[in-house]
């Protein structure tokens, strides 16, 4: 099993390199057409088959992800730990993750891939009062999040973009309950901060099963979801930012 | 404030047929891969909505729009006297990321040759003479913004810097309407999938709000 996530992560590299190179010659060539329908229909169809192959290749990281948050939704609704309100959120919010994993499997599978499997046990922490249990699922939920925001823009079809921003959201609600309860900021920024997948596989590694604790990704910085310009998105962002700081005062003290 | 009421109940329908329709998200995600080939298929508003033209320069306008709307919505209530204690703070600082979305909208707008929107001369936010009232009309205006924005995403054609910007504010929407809806009790997390809203259904919305 574990094997089956770092060749699954392996592939997901993989198909990404394939898909810029295809992506690169398609835009060539759409570049010197004259734009004869049948021209564009073929590279149309071209481009839209590696495309396809690179989102499967986002789709299985994120349920690489929704395999991890499942089975510690479970682990920790058994343990007994929380009560009250975050027990019916734990088990409300592992149902939604669960409607997830089965979403994702479904879609990657219709789409001629091979959904990831989850592993047969994680090594999850061992967790002894109900607050620990709210900090880790904070923690976790924040980490989704953020790894979400990472790879939905790597989403070629739009419909498929769409889903993955749909279920954005919902890890930020969750994340946003249980900081509630937890007596966390409940909206802790302006701007949400992505994760590449690299730096999202080192978080989540710890929780994988032995005997491999860090798996091959084969990722590197020059292949990450850096290269895809995440990175350039917030760099944007933290401009415009800096720049709302420096106005902010001024602006609310004209109210 | 009768035609807020209605159209905000006309929202709250859509909504709930929206969420209705994608109960069986499997089913949703599973149409959609079937529908891939061709986005029509599923009659997908959102994709349809590509063919109309609409530049990143319109969605950023657009999304500036809204984001003056709640900038002057949490303006308004912070400054109102009604609010107090957590409410107080988290609203403050929700007042304190609009103001920030704005600032940063008008900037990537300028800096892309475009003329940013303006905020309206006044706005119709209805009953704002108690905490509870804010509140119901905060997770409606937060609710609309991350339908929005998710509605929007995939019109972007601009996917390295203002798609991941746009998905970046558009969870921190998502946080506010879950901190709104923890504050008033109900569960952060009601559905499986968060909420999606055509520029139609969006605009219809926020029009009596914004008035005209």
């Amino acid at each position: 099993m574990q094997h089956d996530v770092t060749t699954r992560l392996r592939l997901f590299a993989t198909s990404r390199r394939h898909f810029m190179r295809a992506t690169a010659i398609a835009g060539g060539l759409a570049a010197v057409t004259t734009l004869a329908p049948s021209r564009i229909a073929g590279i149309a169809l071209a481009e839209s088959a590696f495309q396809a192959d690179g989102d499967i290749g986002v789709l299985n990281y994120a349920l690489t992800l929704e395999h991890l948050e499942n089975a510690l939704y479970r682990a920790l609704n058994a343990s007994g730990l929380l009560t009250g309100k975050a027990a019916d959120y734990g088990r409300e919010f592992g149902a939604h993750e669960s409607a997830h994993v089965d979403a994702l499997t479904d879609t990657i599978t219709k789409l001629g891939g091979t959904p990831v499997q989850a592993q047969a046990a994680y090594n999850f922490p061992q967790l002894t009062t109900e607050a620990q249990v709210i900090e880790t699922l904070v923690t976790v939920e924040d980490v989704g999040a953020s790894a979400y925001l990472g790879a939905a823009p790597l989403l070629v079809n739009p419909d498929l973009l769409t889903v993955a921003v749909q279920i954005h959201t919902n890890e930020a609600w969750h994340a946003t309950a249980f900081r509630g309860l937890g007596g966390q900021d409940l909206v802790p920024f302006a701007f949400a901060p992505p994760r590449t997948m690299a730096e999202v596989v080192a978080i989540v590694t710890p929780f994988l099963q032995a005997p491999s604790r860090m798996p091959d990704t084969g990722l590197t910085d020059g292949n990450s979801l850096q290269a895809w310009g995440v990175a350039g998105g917030i760099a944007a962002v933290a401009a415009g930012l800096a720049l709302a700081r420096s106005q902010r005062t001024e602006e609310v003290e004209q109210v | 404030m009768e035609q807020i009421t209605n159209r905000l109940d006309q929202l709250a329908q859509t909504r709930t047929s929206r969420r209705n329709a994608l109960k069986g998200v499997g089913v949703t995600l599973a149409a959609l891969a079937v529908g891939a080939t061709n986005p029509f298929a599923q009659g997908k508003a959102y994709a349809a909505e590509t063919l109309q033209g609409l530049t990143d320069l319109d969605i950023l306008n657009f999304a500036l729009t809204l984001e003056h709307l709640e900038a002057e919505f949490y303006k308004m209530a912070v400054a109102g006297g009604t609010l107090s204690g957590q409410v107080l703070t988290v609203l403050t600082d929700i007042r304190d990321h609009e103001v920030a979305h704005v600032d940063t909208l008008t900037q990537v707008i300028t800096s892309l040759g475009g003329t940013p929107a303006q905020k309206a001369p006044s706005y119709n936010f209805g009953d704002m003479s108690t905490q509870d009232a804010i509140l119901a009309t905060s997770e409606t205006l937060e609710e609309v913004g991350v339908g929005a924005y998710t509605g929007a995403a995939a019109l972007i054609k601009d996917k390295k810097t203002i798609l991941p910007a746009a998905a970046s504010i558009e969870q921190v929407e998502a946080r506010h309407q879950a901190a709104i809806r923890f504050l008033r009790g109900s569960n952060p997390a009601p559905s499986v999938l968060g909420p999606v809203l055509t520029v139609a259904e969006v605009t219809a919305a926020v029009t009596p709000i914004i008035g005209k």
